[in-house]
């Protein structure tokens, strides 16, 4: 939802594993933000973090990348299944108040780490899968009917 | 690389779509920049969601430089992987998907390349030992293969402390009050609980070190050594599976790499090679692969068969 957050994570993602494997264990964050802005990118756990996309996403968040203008919105989160987060929570409620058409589920799933790669899914894990799918393509024909179906 | 060649880019590269029984595979086969060996690499990914790009693109990045070297190459996702067509419940290191690369060489052989180099990770290893057979084979490298023969892919030789310790993580627990996961996490609870007894029978020894190794890995790898056909072995030193390969290499393992003499190499970077973790590990072994592939080429002159 943040791009600080984001970046927090990612950075974290990085001196985890460095503690782990007894390397650097001791850096923090922020000196993984100079190292990326003095070589130019960060290895994460395998994947390079260029310095433009830290630069470009830095201090964006969601809800000023949506803006004003209504428009329909579907928001899935993946994870225990219930009610949605109060983070997200507000994120619709303000949207709602903005006149935006807001649809929202909960899918009970663990959502896939992208460093990770995500753990392979079991057969019930891919028909939760398929229910993502599923739900985004309906909202999309909800949304978007073909002609004669308006 | 090949000194006045560049490496290759998407002008080069074509999405494939070929057969396999009911299944359509996805594929993308690079044409080289230099002039053509008429040798085809084909690269094969390991379990998971990754298919044919591998982590961090680092199958994008060898076919690429590869085809500076001369070399055409192709790889794929497997079924039931990226754009493929089918299913995998799991990948089992016993259970390798043969029958995909098989369909993987046909598709080159129509494109009129008979010369073959596998490159295979982990699980794509495995599956590069499944097909020693195959028509042209010049040569294989196998990136951290697994040597461990594991009922359903998993390592089942930990001590009681190691289960127990598993056993109470936070995630398990979950799984056992998941109504829907509860099964199967009972599954591999009493395949655990079967592995602790064998191993507390056996109380160690060449005989217990012998039973854990996949005797069908040292099976492939002598037949490959039998047909001539050159090994490049690349591991992590911090790899479990390179502490496996070693222990292994105690039993027949050992015999068939003396046997093989020069036909086969190992390779040891620093690090975990095996978690693809470490960009600066990767570009070790894109390195490898791309100074091995082209000294085997030059030394098998003729196919192999």
């Amino acid at each position: 939802m943040d791009s600080v957050r984001y970046f927090r994570d990612v950075f974290r993602g990085r001196l985890i594993h460095d503690l782990k494997e007894g390397t650097d264990g001791h850096r923090s964050g922020q000196a993984l933000v100079e190292e990326l802005l003095e070589v130019g990118s960060l290895d994460i756990l395998g994947y390079s973090i260029p310095r433009g996309l830290y630069e470009s996403g830095i201090g964006h968040d969601l809800a000023t990348q949506i803006g004003e203008l209504p428009r329909p919105i579907l928001l899935i989160e993946m994870g225990r299944p219930g009610t949605l987060r109060r983070e997200y929570s507000a994120l619709v409620d303000g949207w709602i108040r903005g006149g935006f058409p807001v649809e929202t589920h909960v899918i009970a799933r663990r959502e896939a780490w992208w460093f990770g790669g995500g753990a392979w899914e079991v057969e019930e894990e891919t028909a939760r899968r398929a229910s993502l799918v599923e739900l985004t393509a309906q909202w999309l024909m909800r949304c978007f009917p073909q002609e004669g179906e308006r | 690389m090949n000194g006045s060649a560049r490496a290759a880019t998407t002008s080069e590269e074509s999405p494939v779509f070929f057969s396999n029984g009911t299944d359509t595979l996805f594929g993308v086969f690079t044409l080289p920049t230099g002039p053509a060996l008429g040798t085809a690499a084909i690269l094969l990914w390991g379990s998971g969601h990754l298919g044919s790009t591998g982590r961090n693109r680092i199958w994008v990045r060898l076919s690429r430089r590869l085809a500076a070297c001369g070399f055409h190459s192709f790889r794929f996702d497997f079924h039931g992987v990226g754009d493929s067509t089918g299913a995998v419940e799991r990948f089992r290191l016993d259970r390798p998907f043969v029958e995909d690369l098989e369909a993987a060489v046909r598709w080159v052989h129509s494109q009129g390349i008979e010369r073959l180099m596998l490159v295979g990770w982990c699980f794509g290893a495995r599956t590069v030992l499944g097909a020693p057979h195959l028509k042209g084979l010049q040569g294989v490298v196998l990136v951290s293969v697994p040597v461990r023969e594991a009922p359903g892919g998993r390592r089942l030789d930990l001590s009681l402390w190691e289960v127990v310790r598993r056993g109470l993580h936070p995630q398990v627990i979950q799984g056992f009050l998941d109504p829907e996961r509860r099964g199967l996490y009972l599954k591999f609870a009493r395949r655990y609980w079967r592995a602790i007894k064998i191993r507390l029978s056996r109380r160690g020894g060449e005989a217990d070190v012998v039973a854990r190794m996949s005797q069908t890995v040292v099976d492939r790898i002598a037949d490959l050594v039998e047909r001539g056909v050159p090994i490049l072995f690349i591991y992590g030193t911090a790899d479990v599976e390179y502490a496996d390969f070693l222990e292994a290499r105690s039993g027949r393992l050992g015999t068939v790499l003396e046997r093989a003499g020069a036909l086969a190499e190992i390779v040891t970077l620093p690090g975990r090679v095996h978690e693809v973790g470490q960009i600066d590990l990767q570009d070790a072994v894109i390195e490898a692969v791309e100074n091995w592939l082209p000294r085997q080429n030059r030394r098998n002159a003729t196919p192999v068969s």
